[in-house]
């Protein structure tokens, strides 16, 4: 009995281990800080255990386990928004080395301009962009866990490229002049 | 190759950043409190086994099939007695037992001490190989552990302390410096005394763009740059201060004496109520305070650095200055720290029962 619930909980940091990545650059474009976005992957886990626990506890697969992610993370920022609500004063800090997408030494400032383009995007496109070419979904995939069509999660996904060109143009343009 | 494609092309360049390793630790350790638990209320595997010291195997079935047949039979008696009362049913209750009274609840076994000592027992053992005392029923990892965390934590932030605090130039600094290649170099913000920039005659708004021949593209390109050379090795650094350009020695020290206070450099706090926002931030090393009403009109920036500056603060302001400065502290320290979050208690785990 011991030895299985070793084995359980081996299987699920392997799993953990494998998939840690992409679960956090999902949890932390929805969220503040990276402390934010490990706290909803680490509230997100206790509610997938209790859902697998009626199928033999295997770790669940990854469509699902972003479903529960993003709801976590809704969760989170309602809560946020509540505690804010609830004060007379927030202080809020900033953490200039907190970045999500971190550039290659040899990108510069395009890379720059194009992190910066992606975090103005909107939420919905966001997501899509984020779990296509970070997370490696399908959008088969990412339809099932946003409960969306496939063709409505392609056509998001093209919009999103195309309104990050022209993002990224302007701010080309605003910094050169 | 069409724009979209290259855009797509250009974000697979972008680098994602993935947990920390405080924050993967944490999750293990909530993975491995969640199996315990399930091995604790038997829900996963439908059987809990426990094996006293006599070696005789108890065996309890799946507590949640006893809640529904506990259900049943709540329903069963409130029926029975309503027939009773309205008089269907004459039956006397001496002859009907329904409640299965041979068979212990579970709760019922864990209440009894001698189960108690069963329960920690299996559990002990189960983290055996963890040096897990009987004390983990509360918290599986030990204090001596979470202690070691921290201080992993606070070795590991080591290399992330430096004494010049940097930015990436602006376009109008370049338009400025046409010798200096676009999209290298760093603009020095803040430089500690006795660091080893310091000690080289490097200052505040320099703009350092190259180590020996290597240009300086980033912050984390030009540590790496300096932690390839031993403590005590002198390398150039070519600069620009005031439109010309100037090369200098510098010794690299150690990295804490060499780089020192940028966390609180890069960070700032602001607070913001009905009547405005108030950010107090670092410059020059210097605390720097910009208050903004409301409306957007600004009532004080400028320096923090003595009471003189302070009296010029508007007074409903006055007393946040130090609410902010401690934010910055604790904000810092907290995130050199271990952060350690709990699994909540479940209904039928353990740790409820042990309170009972």
């Amino acid at each position: 009995m011991v030895n299985a619930a070793n084995h359980q909980a081996r299987a699920w940091k392997g799993w953990l281990r494998e998939h840690s990545s992409r679960l956090y650059v999902y949890a932390r474009q929805r969220s503040q800080s990276r402390e934010d976005a490990e706290d909803i992957i680490q509230d997100a886990l206790i509610r997938l255990w209790g859902y697998q626990e009626e199928r033999d506890n295997v770790p669940p697969d990854l469509p699902l386990a972003y479903s529960v992610l993003r709801f976590v993370a809704m969760d989170h920022i309602k809560k946020q928004g509540r505690k804010k609500r609830k004060e007379d004063a927030v202080i809020f800090l900033h953490d200039q080395e907190d970045y999500w997408l971190d550039t290659n030494a040899e990108d510069g400032e395009e890379a720059v301009m194009l992190r910066q383009a992606v975090e103005k995007l909107g939420e919905k496109l966001r997501e899509v962009v984020t779990l296509k070419i970070w997370g490696g979904l399908t959008f088969g995939q990412i339809a099932e866990a946003m409960t969306i069509s496939p063709n409505t999660a392609a056509s998001r996904y093209r919009y999103a490229l195309e309104q990050l060109e022209r993002k990224l143009e302007t701010l080309k343009q605003e910094r050169l002049g | 190759m069409s724009n979209i494609e290259s855009i797509e092309n250009k974000l697979s360049e972008l680098i994602p950043s993935s947990v920390s390793q405080q924050g993967l630790d944490r999750i293990d350790e909530t993975i491995e409190r969640l199996a315990q638990e399930s091995l604790a209320s038997g829900d996963s595997l439908g059987v809990t086994q426990l094996e006293d010291s006599t070696g005789s195997n108890l065996r309890w079935y799946h507590s949640s099939q006893w809640r529904i047949a506990a259900v049943f039979v709540v329903l069963a008696v409130c029926s029975f007695s309503l027939a009773m009362k309205v008089g269907l049913l004459e039956v006397s209750l001496k002859s009907t037992s329904v409640i299965p009274s041979k068979i212990p609840s579970k709760l019922e076994v864990i209440k009894q001490p001698e189960d108690l000592k069963v329960v920690k027992a299996v559990v002990s053992s189960s983290n055996a190989n963890e040096d897990v005392d009987e004390a983990g029923l509360d918290s599986f990892i030990p204090e001596e552990y979470h202690l070691q965390l921290a201080l992993d934590s606070l070795h590991s932030s080591d290399f992330m302390d430096h004494g010049i605090a940097t930015e990436r130039p602006r376009a109008d600094l370049y338009a400025e410096l046409p010798q200096l290649p676009y999209g290298s170099g760093l603009l020095l913000k803040a430089v500690s005394k006795d660091g080893a920039a310091a000690g080289a005659g490097l200052q505040a708004m320099d703009v350092i763009y190259k180590v020996d021949d290597q240009l300086i593209i980033n912050e984390k390109q030009f540590l790496a740059l300096l932690a390839m050379r031993q403590c005590g090795d002198q390398v150039s650094v070519t600069y620009f201060r005031s439109g010309e350009k100037n090369i200098t020695a510098m010794e690299i020290k150690d990295g804490s004496a060499m780089l020192t206070g940028s966390k609180d450099i890069n960070s700032s706090a602001s607070i913001s109520d009905s009547g405005g926002t108030a950010t107090l931030m670092y410059r020059n090393g210097k605390r720097w305070l910009r208050i903004e009403s409301a409306k957007g009109i600004e009532t004080y920036n400028g320096h923090i650095v003595d009471d003189e500056h302070i009296a010029k603060v508007p007074s409903e302001w006055r007393n946040r200055i130090s609410i902010l400065q401690r934010s910055i502290e604790e904000s810092s320290e907290v995130r050199q720290q271990y952060r350690m979050r709990y699994v909540p208690k479940t209904k039928n785990g353990f740790v409820d029962s042990d309170n009972q």
